[in-house]
């Protein structure tokens, strides 16, 4: 069953025979039973029916002269041709291969920030056991603290407990 | 796609640089791409120019031509479109105002209209008014069914939109038209259509 609404939505594609066959159907049926989209219907055919008489007549008179064309034509280069499609495949490449650079380009960058910013490698702990007299003892661990970077250091603390005996 | 066998000699023709056949291509098809382009641009110097401008892209591409997708003139018509839409952009249409057409002579009574050549120009500038109130799109629709004849497949292919797109701004430029011829009655029509017969 077509509603009101949906024979106005197809009333356009109607008049102009744009419609399948079971749906100009549809629409016929409910066109003949409702007096108020038969009414509209009318209006658009109407209109329809005076711009295919008036719309084509716009512009009927004025296309240039083809030797206005030609001239143009001849007066920029060649014709274009089909060997010219051979250069695409080329300029594809040209282009994944400036993609790729540009890709490319900021990771090198980065990469070398990485290694820069890259923490320095701590000194392996000393793992020696101390077994010299406390003054001995004392010595050894200030020789070993002066040997190593500040950021080693707390490795360094337990050797004083650790190992000395009194 | 179906065309007429001699479209695709002449074609042919072209392809192998024949000039007779650039000439009898043109006088097929230069009538209705200058009449889109009107229809369009409403300025018989645009036209002109957008109508030699689209001959020449499409004679130099015409290589590219695949009448396996679609019809020459499709094929054309598109090219002509889309001239037209830059020259759009390029000299932005001033957009009519809807009083102008409103308050236009046309819609004197039919008896008071003279059969003169001085009549047949106002009716052919209200109607031009009527046209350039419609946005570009509807107006592209309007041309393309009512001027050139094209189904609304074809619409959707020249104008490059799904099929149901083109059905609806079919009828939304018969709304706005209506709309518009509405307060001069159906006689404004009338006299239109006497006045072009």
């Amino acid at each position: 069953m077509t509603s009101c609404h949906d024979c106005r939505s197809s009333l356009i594609a109607y008049v102009h025979h744009e419609l399948s066959a079971d749906r100009r159907r549809e629409i016929a049926r409910h066109l003949d039973r409702c007096p108020e989209c038969y009414a509209a219907y009318v209006e658009e055919r109407d209109l329809a029916q005076d711009l295919i008489q008036i719309v084509p007549r716009l512009g009927e008179a004025g296309a240039p002269q083809f030797e206005q064309v030609w001239r143009a034509l001849q007066s920029q280069p060649a014709l274009d041709s089909p060997a010219g499609e051979v250069l695409y495949p080329a300029r594809y490449g040209l282009a994944a291969l400036l993609l790729i650079l540009a890709l490319l380009f900021p990771w090198s960058l980065s990469r070398g920030e990485i290694m820069l910013a890259a923490p320095p490698t701590q000194p392996s702990p000393v793992t020696q056991t101390i077994t010299a007299t406390p003054s001995v003892a004392r010595a050894t661990v200030m020789a070993v603290a002066l040997h190593q970077t500040p950021k080693a250091a707390p490795h360094s603390v337990p050797l004083l407990s650790a190992t000395s005996t009194p | 796609m179906t065309q007429p066998p001699e479209t695709d000699a002449l074609i042919a023709g072209c392809l192998k640089g024949d000039e007779a056949s650039f000439a009898a291509l043109y006088d097929r098809f230069a009538p209705s791409i200058y009449r889109l382009c009107y229809s369009l641009l409403m300025n018989h110097q645009d036209a002109e120019d957008v109508t030699q401008e689209a001959f020449v892209y499409a004679f130099r591409n015409l290589w590219r031509y695949d009448a396996a997708r679609s019809a020459f003139k499709t094929w054309l018509y598109t090219i002509a479109l889309s001239r037209c839409r830059n020259a759009y952009r390029r000299w932005h249409l001033p957009q009519l105002n809807v009083l102008q057409l409103l308050t236009a002579d046309i819609a004197a009574p039919r008896s008071e209209m003279p059969e003169s050549s001085l009549a047949r120009a106002d009716v052919k500038a209200a109607l031009e008014q009527a046209l350039s109130a419609l946005s570009p799109c509807l107006r592209e629709a309007v041309t393309l069914r009512y001027g050139l004849g094209l189904t609304y497949r074809e619409i959707a292919e020249v104008v490059g939109c799904p099929q149901k797109t083109a059905e609806s701004r079919i009828r939304l430029a018969h709304e706005r038209l209506r709309k518009l011829l509405q307060p001069a009655g159906q006689s404004l029509l009338d006299e239109w259509v006497k006045v072009f017969d």
